[in-house]
C-alpha cells in the first residue's frame, strides 16, 4: 500500500524552546493511526508541524508523494487535509449552518463524498441546532460541528486532535462511533486521543511520542505484547 | 432567506428608503436641505465602506478618506473639461481604477495587521493628501474644479439632471440602496461567511483550507472602490474636488460614524451618518464651541450603546444581538 504521509525528522521550535527532537514516522493510505502521548509531549505539535501551523525548522513532510514542507498552510488543506483542532474552533459570528456550508467544498479531484444532508444524518442533533451559532452548543455538539465541517471539505486525511477530550461518556461514545464510520468510508485518520483501549481496537498502526520523539511506532498486536510500557508512558 | 439580520434592520431600511423617497416632496424645492441630505447620504455610503472593512473584515484604517479623495480626482482628471461626458461610463472608470489602486495598495498594507496597519494607511493616505496639495497641476490645496457635470443618458434616454438638486438627490440615495443591498448579498455569500470566520478567528480559516489573504484583499478592493464611488459624487455635488477630502480627519469622522452605528451592522453606517451629522447641525447652531458637546456626546453615546445605534434599535425591538 502507498504511504499517504511521510513525516522525516521533524525539528520543531517555540520560540527557544525545542518542542520536536526529529519526529519521524510514515502512514499507509486508508490507515487509521493514532498517536499517544502525555500531554506537553509534542502530539499537537507534531500535528501542526505536518499542517504547516507550526512550521519545522528542518525535517520535511511529505504527502502524497509531494514534499508539502515549504507550502502555505491554506494550500496543503485545499489539497484533501482537514484539520478538527483541540477545542474545537467554533467561530462565534457563524450559525452552525453557515458553518457547514463555508467549509463545504469539492476535494481536488472535484468529487463530493459528503454532502451537507449526509452529515446531518451523521449528526442528527445538528439539525435540530441549525441556526444556534457555533458558541451556543454543548461540548459535544460543538465536536460534531467540527468533525462535521472538516467531512464537508471531503478531505482523504482527516486529522484530529482530542476530538473526544472533556466529553460526557454517552457523547464520546457517540463520536467513536462516527470516526468507525469515517474510516470504513476510507479516509486515512490521524487521531490524538488518550483513550487507549479504543484506540487499540480502532488503529492499525500506534505511535507514541515522548518528549519529542518518537518512542513506539508498531501494530496493535505490537501495541498489546508492548502494553506495559506504554501504559507506564501514558500514566501521569 | 431574507437578507435582513434582524427585525429593527427591516424595519429601519423600510421606513428609512420609504422616507427618503417622499422627502423631496416635503421639502417643496427646498434646495438648502436637499442638498444637505444628499451629502449625508454621500456620507453613509462612504461609512458604509468602511464599516464593511473594520466591522465586518475586521481590517482597521485610517487611510479610507485616500479613497474617497481619489473618487473625485479620477474623474476631474479624465473628465474633458468643457464636455458633459456619461455618467454611468465614468462611474465604471472610477471605479475601476480606483479599485486597481486599492489591490496595488492592499498587496502593502495587508501585510500587516491591527496598529501597523492603521499606521501604513494612515502614512500612505497622507503621502497622497500631500501629492495633491503640493502638485501644482492638480490644483494644489485649491483643488480643482468641475465646470459641466456628466449627463445621465442610458442608451439615449436620460431620467436624471444632475444641475437639478432633487434628481441628484435621488440618484444618491439609489445609490445608497444599491450600495445596502450590494453588502448584503455579499454578506449572505459563501465569501461573506469565510470574510466572518477570518474575522473571528484566521488561523481556523486557513486551518479550513482559506488564504485569507486573497479574501481580505477583495475585501479591501471592494471597500475601497466604493468609497471612490462616493467621493466621485461628492466631488459632482459640489463641483470641485481638493485635497481636504482626504485628509486623515475624514477617515477618523467616518470611522466615529460607523462605530456610532454600530460596527459592521452596514445599516448603521446609514444611521451613524445621520445622527452625527443630524446632531453636528443641531450643536453647531446653538453654541460656538459645539465641537466640545459633540465630543462629549460621542463619548457618551459610544459607552452607553454597547452595539451602537444598531444595537440599540435591536434591542427595542426585542431582538436577539446578531
Amino acid at each position: 500500500m502507498q504511504n499517504i504521509l511521510e513525516v522525516h525528522g521533524l525539528q520543531t521550535l517555540y520560540g527557544e524552546s525545542h518542542i520536536l527532537h526529529g519526529v519521524s514516522f510514515d502512514i499507509k493510505a486508508g490507515e487509521t493511526v493514532s498517536i499517544m502521548g502525555r500531554n506537553g509531549m509534542g502530539k499537537s505539535t507534531t500535528l501542526k508541524s505536518i499542517l504547516g501551523i507550526a512550521p519545522p525548522r528542518s525535517g520535511s513532510v511529505i504527502y502524497k508523494g509531494e514534499d508539502i514542507t515549504r507550502l502555505p498552510t491554506w494550500k496543503r488543506m485545499r489539497q484533501d487535509i482537514a484539520y478538527v483542532p483541540e477545542g474545537r474552533g467554533m467561530f462565534h459570528n457563524l450559525t452552525v449552518k453557515e458553518h457547514l456550508q463555508m467549509a463545504a467544498r469539492k476535494n481536488s479531484r472535484g468529487e463530493t463524498n459528503w454532502t451537507y444532508d449526509q452529515v446531518l444524518e451523521v449528526f442528527p442533533r445538528l439539525t435540530e441546532r441549525l441556526t444556534n451559532k457555533g458558541t451556543q452548543l454543548s461540548g459535544g455538539e460543538q465536536q460534531m460541528l467540527a468533525i462535521g465541517r472538516a467531512l464537508l471539505t471531503n478531505p482523504d486525511l482527516l486529522i484530529l486532535d482530542e476530538a473526544t477530550e472533556g466529553l460526557a461518556p454517552l457523547i464520546r461514545k457517540e463520536i467513536w462511533q462516527v470516526i468507525r464510520q469515517i474510516k470504513d468510508s476510507g479516509v486515512s485518520t490521524i487521531i490524538v486521543d488518550k483513550n487507549i483501549k479504543v484506540l487499540n481496537e480502532l488503529c492499525e498502526q500506534h505511535i507514541l511520542i515522548v518528549k519529542g520523539k518518537v518512542v513506539f511506532n508498531g501494530d496493535s498486536e505490537t501495541l498489546n505484547e508492548n502494553k506495559e510500557f506504554i501504559e507506564q508512558s501514558l500514566a501521569v | 432567506m431574507s437578507i435582513f439580520a434582524n427585525k429593527s434592520e427591516k424595519i429601519f431600511i423600510y421606513l428609512f428608503f420609504a422616507i427618503g423617497l417622499f422627502i423631496p416632496l416635503f421639502l417643496e424645492g427646498n434646495t438648502f436641505y436637499i442638498n444637505k441630505f444628499s451629502t449625508i447620504i454621500i456620507l453613509a455610503i462612504f461609512v458604509m465602506s468602511l464599516d464593511y472593512l473594520v466591522g465586518r473584515t475586521g481590517l482597521i484604517t485610517l487611510g479610507h478618506a485616500m479613497f474617497y479623495g481619489l473618487g473625485g480626482y479620477i474623474f476631474t482628471i479624465l473628465a474633458p473639461e468643457y464636455e458633459a461626458v456619461n455618467f454611468w461610463v465614468y462611474t465604471f472608470y472610477v471605479m475601476l481604477i480606483s479599485g486597481f489602486i486599492a489591490l496595488i495598495v492592499g498587496l502593502i498594507v495587508l501585510r500587516t495587521s491591527g496598529i501597523y496597519m492603521i499606521m501604513i494607511t494612515l502614512a500612505l493616505a497622507q503621502m497622497t493628501f500631500y501629492f495633491f496639495a503640493d502638485s501644482i497641476e492638480y490644483g494644489g490645496q485649491d483643488g480643482l474644479f468641475i465646470y459641466i457635470k456628466p449627463e445621465t443618458s442610458i442608451f439615449g434616454l436620460s431620467f436624471l439632471d444632475l444641475d437639478n438638486e432633487t434628481h441628484f438627490y435621488y440618484l444618491c440615495l439609489l445609490s445608497l440602496f444599491n450600495c445596502f443591498v450590494f453588502f448584503k448579498i455579499i454578506m449572505n455569500s459563501s465569501f461573506g461567511r469565510v470574510i466572518d470566520a477570518l474575522k473571528e478567528n484566521p488561523d481556523r480559516a486557513t486551518a479550513l483550507g482559506y488564504n485569507i489573504f486573497h479574501f481580505r484583499l477583495i475585501a479591501y478592493v471592494l471597500a475601497s472602490s466604493l468609497a471612490a464611488y462616493a467621493g466621485y459624487l461628492f466631488a459632482l455635488q459640489f463641483g470641485f474636488v481638493n485635497p481636504s477630502m482626504m485628509s486623515w480627519d475624514v477617515s477618523a469622522t467616518a470611522l466615529v460614524m460607523a462605530l456610532l452605528g454600530g460596527l459592521g451592522s452596514i445599516y448603521g453606517a446609514i444611521i451613524g451618518s445621520f445622527v452625527y451629522e443630524g446632531l453636528h447641525y443641531f450643536i453647531e447652531h446653538l453654541t460656538e464651541y459645539w465641537m466640545f458637546f459633540m465630543g462629549a456626546l460621542i463619548i457618551v453615546l459610544v459607552l452607553t450603546l454597547k452595539y451602537g445605534m444598531a444595537g440599540f434599535l435591536n434591542n427595542l425591538s426585542g431582538g436577539k444581538r446578531s
